[in-house]
């Protein structure tokens, strides 16, 4: 732009020529454009900042929920492996299998130890403990194991009836319940455990002779618990289920009086 | 002065609404998935805390206490001390009962040193100890 009066160059924005000294009559309206740009140019950057904000936001608060699903989606994948009881079950025999088999001097020792000191408990749940009734390394415990079974299931009945404990289902056992029970073990001795003239191994030594004190000790159990006399003792082991049950409730009526 | 009223994006509120509901989905599918493991670890180890042994014992469920301290002797486990010691009491107590009616002297002593030792180490659970005896009929 120049000086209308005295033709020097004028700055855009120069009220005066800074050369002759002269008002600029036109720099009001290149003031006014110049604003009007810069307000233009303002507008326009604040609402591509706005449009740039509200899309980073937009994506951010996606890429959060996208996180947040894949989350949720590998939680219930997790959970439903850890939930599925036949897969639970599996982990934990192959866990007590590879600990048996890692261990086995430990255990054969501690079970020959358990055997000798006729430990019948310690040795009952040790066995199911570590699953050795249905391990075939053990076989040759199999009767032994049978009978810990038979003097544990007594045992905990007995005990049962003395703390006046009623099971946990629905159906609550009684006083004739715990009796009935204690029948079906005395009763099933002989088929079970009791075959003495089988010659195999685990019939033989200490095998032998454990199976014969444990017996004695289920029938010395038995006795003292329900007060029977030598003869009811001794005879029991010959008797029918049903008998024996009648039996041990008729000698409750006055031991584990019911509630 | 004019206040202008901010506009707020339908869309975003939309995703704050699921990103809130979503942190709850997290929250409940994560519990889901705490218990399980607690519980897979628990199935697993076959332990019986101090909790489920007290339950047993309010049930008189003595046959499955003394099982209990058994599993939790053979899996490492021994931070119930006095419940173990009232669980050797219990099955000690149960045989001494027959040896003692019996005349096996030496076996109800090994079962009386038992009962002992256990009664010095079950603190305050010398009570249910004396309800066990009670029950079995015992008075030493």
């Amino acid at each position: 732009m120049k000086c209308r009066y005295c033709g020097n160059n004028l700055g855009l924005e120069d009220e005066f020529c800074p050369h002759c000294g002269k008002a600029n009559d036109k720099v009001q309206k290149y003031v006014n454009e110049i604003k009007n740009y810069r307000e233009e140019y303002e507008e326009t950057k604040e609402e591509v900042v706005k449009k740039k904000n509200k899309i980073s936001s937009r994506s951010a608060r996606i890429v959060v929920i996208a996180v947040m699903v894949l989350c949720v989606i590998v939680m219930l994948f997790i959970t439903m492996n850890y939930s599925d009881i036949d897969a639970r079950w599996e982990r934990k025999e192959k866990r007590i299998e590879q600990e048996v088999e890692k261990n086995k001097n430990e255990i054969d020792s501690n079970l020959r130890k358990m055997e000798e000191q006729r430990d019948y408990l310690a040795m009952l749940y040790y066995m199911e403990n570590y699953r050795l009734r249905s391990n075939a390394d053990y076989s040759e415990y199999s009767r032994v194991f049978t009978a810990v079974i038979h003097y544990g299931v007594i045992h905990s009945d007995i005990i049962n009836l003395v703390s006046g404990f009623k099971g946990y289902s629905m159906d609550p056992k009684d006083t004739k319940g715990w009796c009935d029970d204690i029948a079906i073990y005395i009763s099933d001795w002989n088929r079970y455990v009791g075959n003495e003239t089988n010659d195999s191994s685990m019939y033989a030594g200490e095998h032998a002779a454990f199976v014969k004190d444990i017996k004695k000790d289920i029938q010395d159990m038995v006795q003292v618990y329900f007060e029977l006399t030598n003869d009811q003792a001794t005879d029991m082991w010959n008797m029918e289920r049903s008998e024996i049950a009648k039996m041990l409730y008729d000698q409750c009526a006055d031991l584990y009086p019911e509630d | 002065m004019s206040k202008e009223k901010k506009k707020i994006d339908p869309q975003i509120i939309l995703l704050d609404l699921i990103i809130v509901i979503m942190v709850f989905v997290m929250l409940g599918v994560g519990y889901g998935l705490y218990f399980e493991i607690s519980f897979d670890k628990e199935y697993s180890s076959g332990i019986r805390d101090a909790s489920k042994m007290s339950y047993e014992l309010s049930e008189n469920n003595y046959s499955s206490f003394i099982r209990d301290n058994y599993i939790n002797e053979y899996n490492g486990y021994n931070e119930a001390v006095s419940y173990k010691a009232l669980a050797d009491y219990v099955e000690a107590l149960s045989l001494y009962k027959v040896y003692s009616a019996k005349g096996y002297d030496m076996r109800a002593d090994e079962q009386a040193k038992i009962m002992d030792r256990a009664r010095s180490e079950m603190g305050e659970l010398t009570i249910l100890a004396d309800k066990a005896d009670a029950k079995f009929g015992i008075e030493r």
